[in-house]
């Protein structure tokens, strides 16, 4: 579980690295009157970051005795493997995408 | 409904959680009115009185599709532990020092059988509550197969 948050730390830095390239993106998006897909990346990392604190959080009030019903421990770890593999799916893509990209032949 | 509700998935994680949680609680008491069971008292005095939880809706505010705050369902919340104000039973037992004027004393108004009964409801939920869980984990995780041949 620990091992967890770096995975997802490695992931977020990946995945940040695109987000310059994203803001770009910005533009369409805004015009549309929504987030741009910059800002709804940077919400869903945020977000993601925040999960897996509070679960690494209720993880070690479990451990440490603390008063903590079972239930939270099991929903917390579900719901930040569940943004984990969103992450990663994310990143999957956006690392495909870039591929395709330098692969245009010139 | 004016405006849209926008679903969110961690928001089905969190209704289930929350059932998960009140459910334990409801557990909980029924487990307390059993071990009292016994805990008599003078008629008239104070005596062990059944306890019950009473349960909410829980609704929580989220901004809807058009920018305007909107509630959506959120799941259960223990609004209160109330107790039943039922007479307790009266026994007719001379010869304990909880015994009033008349010979009886006064035992919780607990019936085990009830109590039983909502045991085993409260640990059916329970089992309900986690197969909603693992099925909305279950299409979040389809979800992410969109795309792959």
């Amino acid at each position: 579980m620990i091992g967890a948050g770096y995975y997802a730390k490695g992931v977020i830095l990946v995945v940040v690295g695109t987000v310059d390239l994203a803001a770009g993106l910005n533009a369409p998006g805004k015009a549309a009157g929504g987030k741009g897909f910059g800002q709804a990346l940077n919400d869903a990392l945020q977000s993601l970051s925040d999960s897996q604190k509070k679960a690494d959080q209720t993880v070690e009030n479990f451990l440490t005795g603390g008063d903590v019903d079972p239930s939270q421990v099991t929903v917390a770890m579900e719901e930040a493997r569940v943004k984990i593999e969103l992450a990663v799916e994310v990143r999957n893509q956006i690392v495909n995408a870039y591929k395709d990209v330098w692969q245009m032949p010139i | 409904m004016k405006g849209g509700i926008r679903v969110n998935l961690f928001t089905s994680f969190s209704i289930s959680a929350s059932a998960l949680t009140a459910e334990r609680l409801r557990l909980d008491l029924i487990a307390n009115n059993l071990a009292n069971i016994d805990t008599a008292g003078k008629p008239g005095g104070a005596v062990y009185q059944r306890e019950m939880p009473v349960f909410a809706q829980r609704l929580l505010q989220e901004t809807g599709t058009d920018g305007q705050p909107v509630s959506v369902p959120g799941g259960v919340e223990v609004t209160a532990v109330v107790r039943d104000n039922t007479p307790p039973r009266l026994k007719y037992d001379p010869g304990s020092p909880l015994a009033d004027n008349k010979g009886y004393v006064a035992y919780p108004n607990v019936n085990v059988v009830n109590e039983m009964v909502d045991m085993m409801t409260a640990v059916r939920t329970y089992q309900a509550n986690v197969t909603a869980f693992n099925a909305a984990k279950a299409m979040f995780q389809k979800a992410l197969t969109i795309g792959k041949t």
